[in-house]
């Protein structure tokens, strides 16, 4: 927090760059939606809801460990990384989360906006079962969010500068409408094989009451699998590691 | 103060060597460069599902437009691309920077060849991408340009208006790390607005009057979007003509506010780093 401090401009840009990013977002789904009250089955503050924690899981992401697995290539290609592997943690989990992003929490504001205007519009229709779904629903979401980088990352340690984040940030980046906008058999890859349906549209499907809680114990079971499959190319990686830098 | 050469004998040459290098070098990452093409096509493909869907259930705009629109953006993104917020920036902070100006041509000769070389590189590798799209599209019978030659040469003129806006854009955000030394935020906020206000997010076809009068008249648009709808063809003679008043507008006086700048701001700068 004191070193993000010492920016104190940063922190303006931040907060600009997120009230821009609210209002773009805003008008893309006002476009998108054009007269209609439902765009591929969902309403606007549906929509609203799909986006907000996409934001949320994003930008709290990159505050935790997307900053950190991003920085991996340069800790490989200047042989940093030799010291990570001597200490007495998992590599993995320490190249994850030795530092913090105080600026990208700033930029997950505009996801808690969207999603507390969703609550303040559908208050009444609340019970406190969805809101503990949706809850438990973002928070695998955010495991499958790590599970993506981590498994991506990972290939850093054998091939520097193979562009993979890249791949991973878009990929995820497809997440940000629901899953719906896709044909079905995109959808049937979305749910299965690339199952990215879990970071925003099986969330907001919790909160809204569309989905039960039935399909949170198998996202939950699919990223624990993930995480543990993450890890385990990562050691697979790890065996593949070249020293460089002097 | 450094001698320079006979720069406009050999403006070209040197330029020429400057983009084979950046090539070249482009060419040593290759495998990141192509990991990088395929996720801007995986972003260019989520945009074009978007915008296709909701033409689809508002009817607010044709499908095939929006869809060739996206299609058209895999191939003319790649010519228009910039990257100096990210190198120019960083050669200011780290003090590589000093290099450029100690060299007997403008450090803007090499900015330009290394985009040069760097977007033709990206072009190469993203044909087979667009080629690919384009007969997907024709297939769904989604495609909507008809190649006529007088639209292809206006496109590549206002390709080349594009990215000399977008350029001299690049280079002026570049100046502003002589007075701020964390650019992160900024450099982002910057792609940010970019992004949003060249087409690439919402197609501008989608916008109502008010906010289209505004985009038209910001260069932004003239960086993407402007090249992409003189090729789908819906655009007038006048329309078109208009567009390429006040994108030159636009260089000209993005270019004199360049050099206004750089020479207040190359005062301030001072070395960093050893």
């Amino acid at each position: 927090m004191k070193k993000s401090n010492t920016y104190k401009g940063e922190i303006v840009v931040r907060f600009l760059r997120t009230l821009f990013i609210l209002g773009i977002q805003l008008l893309l789904l006002t476009l998108v939606f054009g007269n209609s009250e439902v765009y591929v089955g969902w309403t606007k503050a549906e929509a609203y809801l799909v986006m907000g924690i996409w934001n949320l899981l994003n930008y709290l992401g990159w505050a935790f460990f997307g900053i950190n697995l991003e920085r991996l290539e340069s800790r490989v290609l200047s042989g940093e990384f030799d010291f990570t592997l001597l200490k007495p943690l998992s590599s993995a989990w320490f190249s994850s989360f030795y530092d913090f992003s105080t600026y990208s929490v700033i930029s997950s504001l505009s996801g808690a906006a969207l999603i507390t205007y969703y609550f303040v519009l559908e208050w009444g229709t609340f019970t406190w079962e969805r809101i503990l779904l949706g809850v438990g629903g973002i928070l695998v979401g955010l495991i499958f969010w790590y599970a993506f980088y981590l498994l991506l990352a990972s290939f850093t340690l054998a091939n520097p500068r193979n562009g993979f984040l890249a791949l991973v940030k878009e990929i995820l980046g497809l997440a940000k409408y629901p899953v719906n906008i896709y044909s079905n058999s995109v959808q049937m890859i979305f749910f299965t094989i690339l199952p990215i349906a879990f970071v925003s549209t099986v969330p907001a499907s919790l909160i809204i009451g569309r989905m039960g809680g039935s399909l949170l114990i198998i996202g939950a079971g699919l990223a624990i699998l993930f995480v543990r499959f993450s890890y385990w190319v990562w050691k697979q990686n790890v065996k593949k590691y070249v020293s460089a830098g002097g | 103060m450094k001698e320079k050469i006979n720069q406009k004998s050999n403006f070209k040459n040197i330029l020429k060597r400057i983009t084979q290098m950046f090539f070249a070098q482009e060419f040593m990452h290759k495998e990141q460069l192509f990991v990088w093409i395929i996720a801007d096509i995986i972003k260019i493909a989520g945009l074009c599902f978007v915008w296709s869907a909701s033409a689809r259930m508002t009817g607010n705009m044709d499908q095939g437009y929006v869809i060739t629109y996206y299609v058209l953006m895999v191939l003319i993104g790649k010519f228009m691309q910039d990257i100096t917020p990210e190198n120019g920036v960083r050669q200011i902070l780290n003090g590589k920077f000093s290099n450029s100006l100690l060299k007997p041509m403008s450090y803007l000769t090499e900015y330009l060849g290394s985009n040069i070389g760097s977007n033709l590189f990206r072009l190469l590798v993203s044909v087979p991408a667009f080629g690919l799209g384009m007969y997907i599209t024709n297939r769904l019978g989604f495609w909507i340009v008809d190649f006529n030659p007088y639209l292809i040469l206006l496109g590549l003129l206002a390709v080349v208006l594009g990215f000399l806006i977008n350029f001299l854009l690049g280079n002026i955000f570049a100046l502003l790390a002589f007075y701020n030394k964390n650019m992160e935020g900024m450099r982002i906020f910057y792609n940010n607005i970019v992004a949003t206000f060249s087409g690439e997010y919402i197609p501008f076809v989608a916008l109502p009057l008010v906010a289209l009068f505004t985009v038209q008249i910001l260069p932004f648009r003239y960086t993407l979007s402007f090249p992409i709808e003189i090729l789908l063809g819906r655009m007038t003679n006048y329309d078109i003509g208009i567009g390429f008043v006040i994108g030159m507008i636009w260089l000209i006086a993005l270019y004199v506010i360049y050099s206004v700048l750089f020479k207040i701001s190359i005062k301030k700068y001072a070395a960093e780093g050893i």
